[in-house]
């Protein structure tokens, strides 16, 4: 057996919870600020007020920029995952270090047609790790 | 970019783990209480006991929800029949994802037209930060 093992833990973990954004026009919204070193070990989106998307050619993706990377709009949720047609929470476990830098956890809309403005709220689970 | 960060957190967690329960009868048990501002990080489900032979090819199912919240009860909301695979043992999870903003609130299991000859066996374990 070859020994690798790891002498890095923590026991540190915080769940961020974002505001309840409107998403009033297509763009990039940075909704959780994760810190240097921050492992991301889950994301919820809660949509409460769904796209009423009128050609349903839009879409609503999860992602982060920082890092020193450039940004993934949908790292977190593919619009598949995210659902914005649909109101509810939806959930992944997809992890991320943000070992580099700090970051933002951002909601991206693209061509969305809603007559109505989509409301969703973020929440973030994540521990500092060195 | 716009800009539309929180500054709501908080770094609390719980565990909680329920007995293990027998499930005798068709009903929604009540398993493990959970306070107001309650978000649910991670729902696990261990079968100790699973439905035997004689449910297969039946109706019955077994599913995982919760009570309260000032909402009317969800009895599948965590984990439907089909993720809760009640004819095996073993452990299922689910990622949680539910807030209790409005009021506290039970993780319940429900079982309905339930033909196996034993009764299932099961213990919950819910993880959850308080967070307003």
């Amino acid at each position: 057996m070859v020994n690798v093992l790891a002498n890095r833990a923590a026991d540190n973990f915080r769940l961020m919870r974002s505001g309840k954004i409107t998403l009033s026009a297509d763009e990039t919204y940075a909704a959780v600020k994760v810190p240097k070193k921050a492992f991301v070990v889950g994301v919820w989106l809660e949509v409460l007020t769904a796209f009423d998307d009128q050609d349903n050619d839009g879409s609503l993706t999860v992602g982060f920029t920082g890092n020193n990377e450039d940004a993934d709009p949908d790292y977190f949720m593919a619009d598949a995952v995210s659902l914005p047609l649909v109101t509810g929470m939806k959930e992944v476990t997809k992890g991320k270090w943000f070992g580099d830098a700090s970051g933002l956890i951002t909601l991206t809309s693209v061509a969305n047609d809603s007559v109505v403005a989509p409301v969703v709220r973020v929440w973030v689970m994540y521990s500092v790790i060195h | 970019m716009i800009i539309s960060l929180t500054s709501k957190s908080d770094d609390n967690l719980r565990v909680t783990r329920s007995g293990a329960v027998t499930l005798s009868a068709d009903e929604t048990y009540a398993l493990v209480k959970v306070p107001m501002n309650a978000f649910i990080l991670g729902v696990w489900l261990h079968k100790t006991t699973a439905f035997d032979a004689a449910d297969e090819g039946t109706s019955g199912t077994l599913t995982l929800g919760f009570i309260g919240n000032g909402e009317d009860a969800d009895v599948d909301y965590f984990m439907s029949d089909e993720t809760v695979d009640s004819d095996a043992t073993g452990i299922v999870t689910h990622d949680g994802g539910k807030h209790f903003s409005a009021a506290g609130g039970y993780i319940t299991i429900t079982r309905t037209i339930n033909d196996s000859t034993v009764s299932p066996v099961v213990q919950v374990f819910v993880a959850y930060t308080v967070i307003s």
